[in-house]
């Protein structure tokens, strides 16, 4: 139904903005 | 402490996970279908806040860097790094969102289209900024570098901006480009995106300085 | 006055200087005969492309040159020795700015007939117009670059930092450069390319203040 373009850019957002919260996260961890 | 221990922060990242998840939810549901461009479009809500957020990012980095140099005060320059680091994420969500909106909407996946290619641009000068901040020697001097660097970027980005775009072979007025002409339906989604993703800067933002101010006190006692 | 002391400075290093332009010149004629076997110099298509391959044949003949701009206080540790000096750090600024300039207009006033040689560069308008065009890029170019070079250079990883940093800032510049090199070489009047032209003085007006301000948090120990 939706036009997987759609869904690609919602995907890699999520993902992009995930993937950073967890690289500052390991940064907070190996403090 | 880590950055969520406090209460604050918990809050400030448990309602942006909800408002993202219904910020998804009206760009489905809520938001109106555009005849030729169908669900593609609908990439607009995403694509075009993280262009103003990368934007404000950016503008950050110019007043934290100034401030820092005039200063010399720490927290500007955390401020600066953390505002320049977002923005560049932001950017390279833009360069990643732009050309998936440009296949199916122009045919082309890359077009010299101005705000793509400014953003480009800024990228890969945003990556110079961050190599002298790795590579500038030790903290006093990269930190002040990296200020200058970040000033001479972020004024660079209008002109940046105006050559490009008179330079660049005359594209049809891309939708993101006529905020003016859509309907009220539209403009609501898409100033709710713009609030959600407003949010998402803000807590990355606040993460991120947070660990760095960590980072750099760690630093400062090892070296004592 | 100080500044014009500065500058002469630049000079003196005379053997610094020649040096400076000759190498600049010499890799200029290294590229024009790279481009020459590389394109074949079939003439009609290729005036197209002209402007734009001679501004970046200068865009890099401008690193190799900056990459030099400080290497003599490097030796001998003369920057401290030069800093310790009541000079104001602006005026050093501007003193290194208008050298490179300089050195880059004499470098390309070098080769730009080996342009007109070899790849058929022709200019249809005046060539005042043109040699105008260059003081004000080169200008540009050189505001940036002292204060790129100034940092890059005494880092690490400096030599490679320079270009990284140099090029997309100095991308408007290109543009602009290669726009208005079109525009005379086609023999149109001013009106045609002044927003290139607004754009070059623009840039080197705001970057020469900026280099001007922050030069002193750049030169500091």
């Amino acid at each position: 139904m939706f036009s997987s373009y759609f869904i690609a850019v919602i995907i890699s957002v999520w993902i992009v903005v995930f993937g950073y919260w967890m690289y500052v996260r390991n940064k907070e961890k190996t403090l | 402490m880590t950055y969520l221990t406090y209460n604050k922060n918990k809050i400030l990242l448990f309602a942006t996970l909800i408002i993202m998840f219904v910020n998804l939810w009206t760009i489905i549901y809520l938001a109106p279908m555009i005849p030729d461009q169908e669900w593609a479009q609908r990439i607009f809500y995403y694509h075009v806040p993280l262009a103003w957020n990368a934007f404000l990012g950016y503008f950050g980095v110019m007043i934290f860097s100034i401030t820092y140099l005039i200063s010399r005060n720490t927290k500007w320059d955390v401020l600066a790094q953390a505002a320049a680091e977002v923005g560049t994420i932001f950017c390279l969500l833009i360069l990643i969102t732009g050309p998936i909106w440009a296949k199916p909407i122009w045919g082309k996946a890359w077009t010299w289209e101005p705000r793509l290619t400014t953003t480009l641009i800024l990228f890969l000068l945003f990556i110079g900024y961050f190599m002298i901040r790795e590579f500038g020697g030790p903290y006093e001097r990269s930190s002040r570098y990296a200020a200058v660097i970040g000033i001479l970027a972020s004024i660079d980005i209008p002109i940046i901006y105006y050559a490009v775009d008179f330079w660049s072979p005359q594209v049809q007025s891309h939708p993101q480009r006529d905020m003016g002409g859509h309907a009220s339906a539209v403009m609501q989604v898409f100033y709710f995106s713009l609030f959600t993703f407003t949010l998402i800067f803000v807590n990355m933002m606040r993460y991120r300085s947070h660990v760095r101010k960590m980072e750099l006190l760690k630093l400062e006692e090892e070296n004592v | 006055m100080q500044l014009m002391t500065l500058v002469k400075k630049e000079f003196h290093q005379e053997i610094r200087a020649k040096e400076s332009v000759i190498s600049m010149t010499v890799f200029s004629v290294a590229v024009i005969l790279l481009f020459s076997f590389a394109f074949n110099a079939a003439p009609a298509e290729f005036n197209k492309f002209l402007p734009g391959l001679i501004w970046m044949t200068f865009l890099f003949v401008s690193v190799i040159g900056l990459l030099r701009s400080f290497s003599a206080e490097k030796e001998m540790d003369a920057y401290s020795a030069l800093l310790s000096s009541p000079v104001d750090r602006g005026s050093i600024y501007l003193g290194k700015l208008i050298a490179f300039w300089i050195f880059l207009l004499l470098a390309q006033g070098l080769t730009i007939p080996l342009f007109v040689l070899f790849l058929n560069f022709k200019i249809s308008g005046e060539w005042y117009v043109f040699i105008l065009l260059m003081m004000l890029t080169d200008w540009a170019i050189s505001g940036v670059g002292i204060m790129i070079s100034g940092m890059g250079l005494r880092t690490r990883m400096g030599e490679v930092l320079v270009p990284v940093l140099l090029f997309p800032l100095l991308s408007p510049v290109i543009i602009a450069a290669t726009k208005s090199t079109s525009a005379i070489a086609m023999g149109l009047p001013l009106s045609k390319f002044n927003f290139w032209i607004m754009i070059l003085i623009t840039f080197s007006v705001v970057f020469s203040l900026v280099g001007y301000l922050t030069f002193g948090a750049i030169s500091e120990e």
